[in-house]
């Protein structure tokens, strides 16, 4: 009976292993094996970058990390690349050296004056599956460029293998999110040896509206003891001492003298506030930006002078403009770097180099002013979404100061659709309004229609008010403050929607919704892992006065509706007045991040506001 | 701009001509600017005042972003040294923030046994007539993916109202033959665009103008005693892009030169190419063994072809673009081998390896639909962007492209459909037709169920169906999802809102893909008191029309046929009526069928939705009809069937 039961459990765990093997194949995906990185720091002058990665391709979708896309410029070399491409069994089929690296420029108009070359190799196999294997270094040439570790991909990691060797008294910071596991360290006589090691990384998942930082969460940040860029010397051990060092960086780079900007003359008598409007409208309309690069070689400004005579730079050079004119008139003003909100959000208590945009800070007794001159369509006293709460380095002289730039708020942010409708017995709506925009909304109207001459205006009118309208003519509009930031734009215009209402059988059906109406494709609840992101707080309003035909009668309206969190809200209410039916709907999203604890009430409220955006009164035909 | 950001990168040919046409090298300079330069046009070259500044700001439409004052180009060629000269003047009068992106300046050029010398000249001019230069030193030289190489610059001082002006001189030596085209036009309004032309010791042949809704057989050129042509165009409006357009080079006015003894001829082309394709054409015994033995167990020739066309599709990796008239293209052996080559060398393994098992096969060049169409009435390289393989039959034959691997035997990907080809064979009339009907897409959503419950919701069975162009699109996004379950959700039920999967099945044929589908959409019919509506289009429902301008400059493309079939039973819920529905409408115009059928039977709603696009091109004089064709679809598709719940005291 035992040797029988033996057998039936050996029997058993055979099948079981078959099972697992033939699952493992039926399910297999590709992953990457493994992924080492090593950095090896011997002076204060540059590093060595060692990566080793093992792939294997199983189908379409892994297919992308076959295609080998190195960086290179003016500080970093690749030097011993090697790749190898390997069958289903193993069989070494293809082997490359650096020499079969072809090498790209980035395209034309999209940086002006880049060194940044790419070397690009494409190690797809004929078939699947197959495995790569690529080994290179790269030589950095200051260590201002140290880079982070985020061992996740789209595809799952089974191993990835981070190590950091630093002559043996070096002082090196790190900064991780708590996904990171433990460093282990070892010594020898002369080195010092940092490695972490992850196991199992599941793949990255997208969801709806999450925020840039969530596809960070594997995240180690390392911070040099010191560094040298562009022969300036920098370190990281306060925000203070790496703003003196970018004071260094740029410091000479804005003088200018009264003969070098003839063609500006702003008048004496101006207040400071009328001077820096001026000197802001002046940027704005006169010059333009091009893409200099900031990323990599880029961190140093161009002169003011220079900029001033070709009119044209890239946001540190636009900014170094900006705050030069205001110095000649008196006024003082910083530079301020930033990673904008879209990208990330920079960690106060870690020194690093993590920005991407440079803007203006002005120091004011009552409310200092925060200045992107890339923005085109920006008052004094507003920034672009991006730039909204932000944790930036205000470059203040020799020294750097931690601060958050300002947020705006959901009234703030506020976009108004109003108008009188009149529906015609065909079914035709006739429509006369206006839509307003204020601060993000604003710079939208500014962005869509400013540049446009008054047809393109019209054109792009219509494709907004007829999203919902199979055939709409615009008979006439007017484009009211378009000319300049200080007035918050509206649009007014009088529009026929030929057939707006729907019909079936004796009935007209009325969506009240002309003009907002919400998208909204968010995870089910037990599914959602991250929290909500969006890049401002909003108000979207839209009042409609409908009146109706002679010929019909109001059969049914659709309840009305208030919901209000503490995240966001929305009403709809629609009332039958006589021949007229007044419809109002606000959906206000009050909060820039709305946690994941919250996630199933602002999904409950989303698809109500998707019932609701789809209502429609029914009218009788009499 | 017409040559600006990736248009190289996704035109890789007109680069290769552009670039081949004008290399070579001389010095540039002002004084050798054609005669014709010198006229008592106001915008002559040089002098600038500030009166003429204000007669143009009065004189021309200042809303717009921009306006090219003149963009005029002479080109000398001369046989002794074989060499083109091209000099280019272009100024432009920038009143917009959006017109200062006319400021920056890209020049492609190709480099080919010789390195072509470009000089460039550029500068501002303020309304007070400062003048700003651009420096010399910030020209910058670029070499791009497609290895073509460019010198770009930004031009100083720009300002909102102020003229930007370039000059530049172009040398290129041989590669004549490849003279590119001029384009008179561009997607801002052009006040004057004038072209010269001249050769000496070779001889001008003929040339031919394209551009849509121009009267271009009024402007012959000028030809003045030493044999110098001018062709000028005043006032031309601006070209820009409309939904459903197809190419804008289509659309624009240009001018394309043959040159006698230098153009090539269509004969002289097809020699040239033939003598590159050699290696394909004439088959290999390795070429012939392999290829027999992948088709050894074929039942017929058309399922020959399919197993070669997979073969080559799935085997052979795409590592590049490749360029149809290059001398570098591989040898079938070493493509066999390497198994990865670009699009043309793909093409032609495949043309190879049919010819190897005796199936009639021809390369034929073709235009991509991007790239614009052909021009038949010049004989040029740069008509042509891409090489397809053409296999004759009694049916007027098939035409194939190995590029595009989720690209089902027998479709031609839409963007090959360009309506001309050239056949690469000698002695045969090669201009030759391509068939849209090798470009449909169809999709069916067949034997739907859709039960509705008293809260209005609809819980749904189906089965959707596509095929050929569909398919394509479809089966690419499958792929590219390691997810499936998202693929649906996002893809097939992306459009329909509160929709929540219940099962799937994906039956994944090698030009089907079948979807069976349970799902269910959540207040699916508005219900307010003792009613409920709901219209009964579920998948293709049209909630907008396609077209909304009132009015359009240029032809209808709608690139290829659709054909999309819904047909759903509807059961309505116990205790309910149906109180009122319309039994649909149909609406037929040239090429644009759309039929709507309701059937109502107890409870039960039959519902049919057929909407077919048979014809891919319409003049735009069609466009009311269009536009008014596909209101009436969005009308009819949002009708209301409205339900009544049952009076239990009348019943």
């Amino acid at each position: 009976m035992i040797r029988w039961f033996n057998k039936f459990i050996i029997n058993v765990l055979i099948f079981l292993f078959i099972l697992l093997i033939i699952s493992t194949s039926i399910f297999a995906k590709s992953k990457i094996i493994l992924d080492e990185k090593k950095i090896k720091i011997n002076n204060s002058k540059g590093y060595k970058y060692n990566v080793r990665k093992i792939i294997k391709i199983d189908d379409e979708m892994g297919k992308k990390y076959s295609s080998i896309i190195i960086h290179e410029n003016e500080f970093y070399h690749i030097t011993d690349f090697i790749a190898k491409i390997y069958d289903s069994k193993g069989k070494l089929v293809e082997k490359f050296k650096e020499r079969d690296l072809k090498v790209y420029e980035i395209s034309p108009g999209y940086y002006l004056y880049s060194k940044e070359k790419y070397k690009y190799i494409n190690l797809t196999n004929s078939t699947l599956p197959y495995k790569i294997e690529i080994e290179y270094s790269i030589s950095v040439a200051s260590l201002f460029f140290l880079p982070n570790w985020n061992p996740q991909y789209s595809i799952p990691v089974e191993k990835s293998i981070f190590t950091v060797i630093t002559p043996k008294n070096y002082k090196l910071k790190t900064n991780n999110t708590n996904l990171i596991p433990k460093v282990k360290i070892s010594k020898t006589k002369k080195s010092k040896k940092y490695e972490w090691v992850l196991e199992n990384i599941q793949k990255y998942e997208n969801e709806y509206r999450t925020s840039p930082e969530n596809n960070n969460k594997y995240l180690l940040m390392l911070q040099p003891e010191k560094f040298i860029y562009g022969k300036v010397k920098g370190i990281y051990d306060t925000w203070s001492d790496f703003g003196k060092f970018y004071y260094e960086l740029a410091k000479n780079q804005y003088d200018l003298k009264a003969k070098d900007i003839t063609d500006i003359n702003i008048p004496e008598n101006y207040s400071d506030i009328e001077k820096i409007k001026f000197i802001y409208s002046y940027i704005q309309e006169n010059t333009r930006y091009v893409n200099i690069d900031f990323g990599i070689h880029g961190w140093k400004p161009h002169s003011a002078k220079s900029i001033f005579i070709n009119k044209y730079g890239d946001c540190k050079d636009l900014a170094t403009l900006f705050i030069s004119l205001l110095k000649h008139e008196g006024i003082e003003a910083y530079p301020v770097l930033i990673l904008t909100r879209d990208k990330g959000f920079v960690d106060p208590k870690f020194v690093m180099n993590s920005f991407n945009h440079l803007i203006a800070f002005i120091p004011l007794e009552n409310d200092s002013l925060w200045i992107d001159c890339t923005s085109d369509y920006s008052t004094i006293y507003d920034l672009p979404r991006s730039d909204e709460g932000c944790n930036v380095v205000i470059i203040e002289n020799e020294i750097g100061k931690m601060r958050m730039t300002p947020l705006s708020t959901a009234e703030d942010n506020t976009t108004i659709f109003s108008a009188n409708g009149k529906l015609g017995y065909d079914r035709t709506l006739k429509l006369n309004g206006y839509i307003k925009g204020k601060n993000n909304y604003a710079q939208k109207l500014y962005g869509y229609y400013r540049s446009e001459n008054d047809k393109k205006r019209k054109e792009i009118l219509v494709n907004w008010l007829s999203d919902y309208s199979s055939n709409l003519v615009l008979t006439s509009c007017e484009f009211l403050n378009f000319d300049e930031n200080e007035i918050n734009p509206i649009i007014k215009f009088n529009c026929i929607s030929s057939k707006y209402a729907n019909k079936g059988g004796n009935r007209y059906f009325l969506n009240p919704s002309f003009y907002h109406r919400q998208n909204f494709n968010g995870e089910k609840p037990e599914e959602r892992t991250n929290s909500i992101f969006y890049l401002f707080p909003r108000t979207i309003i839209d009042s409609i006065r409908y009146e109706l035909p002679h010929n019909v009668v109001v059969e049914a309206i659709p309840n009305s509706i208030s919901i209000d969190h503490d995240f966001g809200s929305f009403i709809y209410n629609i009332v039958e007045e006589g021949k007229f039916l007044l419809f109002v709907r606000k959906f206000q999203i009050k909060k820039r991040h709305i946690p994941l604890d919250d996630y199933k009430k602002y999904f409950d409220m989303m698809n109500t506001v998707l019932e609701f955006d789809k209502k429609m009164v029914v009218l009788k035909i009499k | 701009m017409i040559f600006k950001g990736n248009f190289f990168i996704k035109n890789k040919l007109i680069i290769v001509i552009i670039l081949f046409t004008i290399s070579m090298a001389i010095i540039f300079s002002c004084e050798t600017m054609p005669k014709i330069i010198k006229t008592s046009n106001p915008t002559d070259y040089g002098y600038y005042s500030e009166k003429l500044f204000e007669e143009e700001l009065t004189n021309y439409d200042t809303s717009a972003n921009a306006i090219k004052i003149f963009d005029v180009g002479d080109v000398i060629i001369t046989s002794s040294p074989l060499r083109t000269v091209l000099n280019r003047r272009v100024r432009i009068l920038v009143l917009k923030e959006a017109g200062k992106e006319y400021a920056n300046v890209v020049i492609p050029y190709y480099e080919n046994q010789s390195v072509p010398t470009i000089n460039i000249w550029a500068q501002t001019i303020l309304p007070n007539g400062k003048k700003i230069r651009l420096d010399i030193k910030n020209v910058i030289q670029g070499i791009s993916k497609d290895n073509f190489k460019y010198k770009s610059f930004t031009i100083p001082g720009v300002k909102n109202h102020c003229i930007i002006e370039y000059k530049y001189k172009k040398v290129t030596y041989r590669n004549v033959y490849l003279l590119e085209p001029w384009y008179f036009q561009d997607e801002i309004e052009t006040k004057l665009s004038r072209y010269t032309f001249k050769t000496t010791g070779i001889r001008f042949q003929s040339y031919s103008h394209l551009g849509y809704n121009f009267p271009i057989e009024n402007y012959e050129p000028v030809r003045d005693k030493n044999y110098m042509y001018t062709w000028e165009f005043t006032d031309l409006p601006s070209i820009n892009e409309e939904p459903f357009m197809g190419a804008i080079r289509d659309n624009l006015i240009r001018i394309d030169i043959q040159l006698k003894g230098i153009s090539k001829s269509w004969k002289e082309i097809i020699d040239y190419l033939l003598s590159i394709y050699k290696n394909y054409t004439e088959v290999t015994s390795s070429i012939i063994i392999h290829s027999k033995t992948i088709t050894n167990k074929a039942k017929n020739d058309i399922n020959k072809i399919e197993i070669i066309y997979n073969y080559v599709r799935d085997n052979i990796i795409l590592d590049d673009y490749g360029y149809f008239a290059s001398e570098n293209i591989k040898t079938p052996q070493e493509l066999m081998k390497s198994k990865k080559g670009n699009i043309i060398e793909k093409n032609l393994l495949f043309l190879s390896m049919l010819k190897g098992i005796g199936v009639e096969a021809k390369p034929v060049l073709i235009a991509t639909r991007d790239y614009g169409k052909i021009n038949l009435q010049t004989p040029n390289y740069s008509s042509f962007n891409h090489l397809i393989i053409y296999v004759p039959n009694h049916n007027g034959g098939i035409f194939l492209d190995t590029k595009n691997k989720y690209c089902p035997f027998g479709i031609l990907p839409p963007d090959n459909n360009n309506f001309y080809g050239l056949i690469i064979e000698k002695e045969e009339e090669n201009v030759i037709k391509i068939s849209p009907k090798q470009s449909t897409s169809k999709i069916e959503y067949n034997n739907t169920d859709a039960q509705i419950d008293s809260d209005g919701n609809l819980k749904i069975e189906t089965t959707i169906t596509l095929v050929g162009i569909a398919y394509m699109h479809e089966k690419k996004k499958l792929d590219k999802s390691d997810n499936k379950k998202k693929y649906i959700e996002d893809n097939i039920l992306g459009s329909i809102e509160n929709s929540v999967l219940d099962t799937f099945t994906i039956n994944n044929q090698t030009d089907t893909l079948e979807i069976e589908l349970k799902f269910q959409i959540n207040n699916f019919a508005n219900v307010i008191g003792n009613m409920m509506y709901f219209p009964l289009g579920i998948f293709s429902k049209w909630d907008e029309n396609i077209f909304k301008s009132d009015e359009r400059k240029y032809p209808i493309d709608f690139l290829f046929q659709r054909l999309n079939i819904e047909e759903t039973k509807f059961i309505i819920p116990k205790g309910y009526k149906i109180d009122s529905y319309s039994k649909g409408e149909n609406s037929f115009t040239d090429g644009l069928n759309y039929i709507n059928r309701t059937e109502i039977k107890n409870d039960t709603i039959s519902y049919y939705r057929n909407s077919n696009i048979t014809k891919t091109n319409f003049d735009v004089e069609k466009y009311k009809i269009i536009k008014e064709h596909f209101a009436k679809i969005a009308d009819i598709d949002n009708q209301q069937i409205v339900l009544k719940k049952i009076d239990k005291d009348k019943k």
